[in-house]
């Protein structure tokens, strides 16, 4: 299993599009990825948009991504790469 | 058949006179079934041929969609992921297995525990997605049944269409150039069908109750969505009265429009930036809105007047970074609170004063109350990286007056800076004129502010000594005061020579003869409400600027 802890940098937060992106690009790894929010301790699954959006990750929360399965290194990478990016919105 | 006028609100510009189209959709309520548990493999096979119809449809309307090259696809995109959830589709099936609910209940009661957590939260964003999951599942159940899609491109002529409510995947697929006019039951100024009617120019009249069931009675109907009503059946004398209003308004949207598209400039030539006033965000998807130079005046008084409570930092910031990307590289000038005097905020206890205009009021209060201050400033300061912001206080009196706000301004951005918030670190900041003894010292005050804009309406009052709102002395406030004029001309010398930019931004903007002084006086920037746009473009337009100075001359003479 691979973790790796971002914040989220974007001012929208993980709502909307950036969360589709998310997704999307979770849903390309093979491994089963989960998000937890590092404030409330609640973890869901991150192929899953509406479970995303319960989480309601405003700008400034610090999520941890993990990965468990063959391509787990890379999924927590790009995936944490992505939050990084703060989605073309900053 | 008896004419009927319903009441509703108007979400758009202008006028519709036609035959109906009801639109009614499958009826969705929640269906009651259970099932035996050898039937549970049988049905969850159910389940999963209906999810697969209803993706065959999605991507048949994504398909179509991006043959059209419109970006209205990306609601079946966003439905599409939403069907394609895991948590959805593995509790539907469970709901079957475990709990023996029928294939459509189980569905039913998974999307409605999304729909419901989504709907607790007051974000607008969420609630859209309540609204696409509801779309979706409505999709699954029909799909369920083996029913067809019913559309909205079933309109084969010009009709003004009736519903209860448009879902998205409804508008998405409504073929603006056959719908005159929309009119439904529930909804209002923010909903996605409002925001259809505006960007597709349909006049739309929401939140009219009973609506379909005079429509279903009627045969023909007027949408006035200049007063809010739909009127079913009109008699002979009504129906004459709104053709002639009906002609009249496309007779000046095609005439604004001319003007609208194209760039302000006297008919010799010298540029003239005409930008908007704006009081909500709903304006800043107006049609004048597309064609404005910016925002001259973002008021910002609404958001305080809207709610019952003051409104926080997230709510002022969606409400800017929304204008913001409406306007994308277009200026967009936010005037800080300019509350008090006449202006009153039932949510906040404000001391009564004999003299309110001259009181502690706008930015005054702001300075008093730092904690609203700081709030707006925080909220304006995020939204700047969404467009290009500016902004302005009201009622500046001094350079001391600018001094101070600017000081609570890089207090803010030191604390964004510290919090890893990100801002623009260009936003320019500037005043409004409006109290005489900062217009008289313009020129200091252009050496020193970013760019100013002349608050006439204010200006007049304090320059004539007469309150605008006082019938009495109506005769004395005159905004042609030679007075007032020779300070206006002041002002914009004073700015010209600096080079920095002076618009005015009161009502004297939006009349196309003061509009024409004012070029006259010096002024290169106007700002109106966006009614005026149209008007004063081709005004401007149809002016020789030597004819205009020196006809202003001789008013100030």
């Amino acid at each position: 299993m691979k973790t790796e802890t971002v914040t989220v940098l974007n001012p929208t937060g993980l709502h909307a599009r950036p969360a589709s992106e998310f997704v999307k690009l979770a849903t390309k790894f093979k491994s089963t990825v989960k998000v937890k929010n590092l404030a409330g301790g609640k973890e869901v699954n991150a192929k899953s948009i509406v479970m995303l959006l319960t989480l309601a990750l405003a700008q400034g929360t610090e999520i941890q991504i993990s990965a468990e399965g063959a391509d787990e290194a890379e999924a927590v990478q790009a995936l944490a790469a992505l939050v990084r990016s703060g989605f073309g919105e900053v | 058949m008896k004419s009927r006028r319903l009441a509703g609100v108007p979400v758009s510009e202008g006028f519709a006179i036609g035959r109906i189209f009801c639109f009614v959709p499958e009826n969705c309520t929640r269906p009651c079934g259970t099932i035996k548990k050898e039937e549970s493999a049988h049905e969850a096979a159910r389940y999963i041929a209906a999810e697969a119809r209803a993706r065959e449809e999605l991507e048949a309307h994504i398909a179509a969609f991006a043959q059209a090259g419109t970006n209205q696809a990306e609601i079946f995109d966003a439905h599409l992921q939403l069907l394609q959830d895991p948590s959805l589709s593995e509790e539907a099936v469970r709901k079957i297995q475990e709990e023996q609910f029928s294939c459509e209940t189980a569905v039913w009661d998974t999307y409605q525990e999304f729909i419901d957590i989504l709907l607790e939260t007051d974000d607008p964003v969420f609630r859209e997605r309540a609204a696409d999951l509801k779309d979706v599942r409505d999709r699954i159940l029909r799909c369920c049944a083996g029913r067809p899609e019913r559309t909205l491109s079933e309109i084969t002529a010009p009709v003004i269409l009736v519903a209860h409510d448009l879902a998205p995947s409804d508008t998405a697929c409504l073929p603006r150039d056959l719908v005159m006019g929309i009119v439904t039951e529930i909804g209002g100024a923010t909903s996605h069908t409002a925001i259809l009617a505006r960007t597709a120019g349909i006049p739309a009249v929401l939140g009219v109750p009973g609506a379909l069931e005079a429509a279903e009675n009627a045969r023909s109907l007027i949408v006035d969505a200049a007063d809010g009503a739909a009127i079913f059946d009109p008699d002979e004398a009504i129906l004459a009265r709104y053709e002639s209003r009906l002609a009249q308004w496309l007779e000046e949207k095609d005439r604004d429009l001319q003007f609208l598209s194209r760039p302000g400039a006297t008919a010799d030539g010298t540029p003239i930036e005409t930008k908007l006033n704006l009081g909500s965000v709903a304006d800043a998807h107006s049609e004048a809105a597309k064609h404005a130079d910016g925002v001259g005046l973002l008021r910002t008084e609404f958001l305080y007047m809207e709610s019952n409570g003051l409104p926080d930092e997230e709510h002022q910031f969606r409400a800017y970074a929304e204008i913001l990307e409406a306007f994308q590289d277009r200026p967009v000038t936010l005037r800080t609170l300019d509350i008090g005097g006449d202006k009153k905020l039932p949510c906040l206890a404000l001391p009564e004063e004999e003299n309110p205009f001259l009181g502690l009021r706008a930015l005054r209060l702001c300075l008093e109350r730092e904690d609203l201050f700081v709030t707006q400033l925080r909220a304006a300061y995020r939204a700047s990286v969404r467009g290009r912001l500016q902004i302005m206080f009201p009622m500046v009196g001094s350079l001391e007056d600018f001094r101070r706000a600017k000081e609570v301004c890089r207090k803010v951005q030191a604390q964004l800076a510290g919090e890893g918030t990100p801002f623009r670190d260009d936003v320019k900041l500037g005043i409004m004129i409006e109290v005489p003894s900062i217009a008289l010292m313009a020129d200091a005050a252009a050496r020193e502010t970013d760019f100013a804009s002349i608050g006439t309406n204010d200006l007049c009052q304090y320059v004539c000594a007469a309150d605008r709102l006082n019938a009495g002395v109506s005769r004395y406030y005159r905004m042609t005061d030679p007075g007032l004029l020779r300070l206006i001309a002041h002002v914009a010398q004073a700015y010209a020579r600096e080079g920095k930019p002076v618009s005015v931004c009161g009502e004297m903007a939006s009349d196309p003869t003061l509009a024409r002084l004012l070029i006259g006086l010096g002024i290169r920037s106007l700002s109106m409400n966006g009614a005026s746009l149209g008007a004063v473009r081709r005004a401007v337009s149809e002016s020789n600027l030597a004819v205009l100075e020196a006809a202003a001359a001789e008013k100030i003479h």
